[in-house]
């Protein structure tokens, strides 16, 4: 708790994301070609995937785990906000979730777009994996919504902080969700508790991928920290400036 | 010599929109916010010269 204490200062957390924030650009848009060059030009089509179809998986497959390892990241900061009342983490949870919201609507889209040649239909209201990820996406949105109704910057964490850490009972839903319903979605491939069942060809690429994203996805949470840090700030000079005219 | 553009099946559209989507949207999402950063940068250094000012 200490150490969650040290970094949750904003002048150290400044000063850290400052250079971390960059690294993780630059690093992780280098992830992200390498894996889109080795799954557009260099690994193999899958004709027992559908041919050159599976190639989608290397945006597919990263935006869904960035959604739920997002949506995970919000439920955890905003149960750290919930309990130990630390600024920082309250500004990691609103950070997040516009960032999720895209990923998960990258998530969707890309989905959609894979499964109308595959399955020759591009939605199935009935399938358990699509509808827990459409419902994701509109907790992202419902959580932004709910602040921005709030009156007062407390409320807003409060009401969010709830509605994040309810709705992380949806995250597991999602994982098991080809596993306990028929779905039209194939099984987990990946992670899985025998380990992947990816050729490992497929699987580098796709990895890099992810990891990619991941420090892409966190170089752009410090930056919308940093904002809101500097928002807050200026908020506060404004109120010392108004109290003292 | 690698092709500049791959050589893609009947799917290829699928493909090409699936990439075209996510580079517009990470795209713009890495513009968007990398420019919300220094608006609000630049509006708590405003408000800082104001305050210097007015003392």
């Amino acid at each position: 708790m200490g150490m969650l204490s040290a970094f949750a200062n904003p002048h150290r957390f400044l000063a850290l994301s400052n250079w971390l924030a960059p690294l993780f650009y630059g690093v992780g848009a280098a992830m992200i070609a390498w894996g889109l060059w080795q799954g557009l030009w260099v690994v193999p089509k899958d004709d027992y995937q559908g041919g050159d179809i599976m190639r989608v998986m290397f945006i597919h497959v990263p935006a869904a785990w960035l959604a739920m390892a997002s949506y995970s990241g919000m439920a955890a900061a905003s149960f750290i906000w919930f309990i130990w009342r630390h600024e920082l983490a309250d500004i990691a949870a609103k950070a997040i979730a516009p960032l999720g919201a895209v990923w998960t609507a990258l998530c969707l889209a890309t989905g959609s777009i894979w499964g109308k040649p595959t399955w020759g239909t591009w939605w199935q209201w009935d399938d358990a994996r699509m509808m827990s990820v459409l419902f994701l996406f509109f907790l992202f949105l419902g959580y932004m919504a709910l602040r921005a109704a709030m009156d007062s910057r407390q409320k807003a964490a409060r009401a969010g902080a709830i509605l994040a850490m309810v709705g992380a009972l949806n995250v597991p839903l999602i994982k098991f969700s080809v596993d306990m319903f028929t779905s039209l979605h194939q099984d987990a491939s990946v992670i899985t508790v025998d380990g992947p069942k990816m050729a490992a060809v497929y699987l580098w690429p796709l990895m890099m991928n992810g990891l990619g994203h991941m420090l892409l996805f966190g170089g752009l949470v410090m930056t919308l920290m940093r904002a809101e840090i500097w928002t807050r700030r200026a908020a506060r000079q404004r109120a010392r400036l108004l109290a003292g005219a | 010599m690698m092709e500049l553009l791959p050589d893609l099946d009947k799917n290829a559209a699928y493909i090409w929109v699936c990439y075209g989507l996510g580079a517009l949207l990470v795209g713009g999402t890495v513009i968007g916010v990398v420019l919300k950063a220094r608006a609000a940068k630049a509006a708590l250094r405003r408000m800082q010269t104001g305050d210097e000012d007015a003392e």
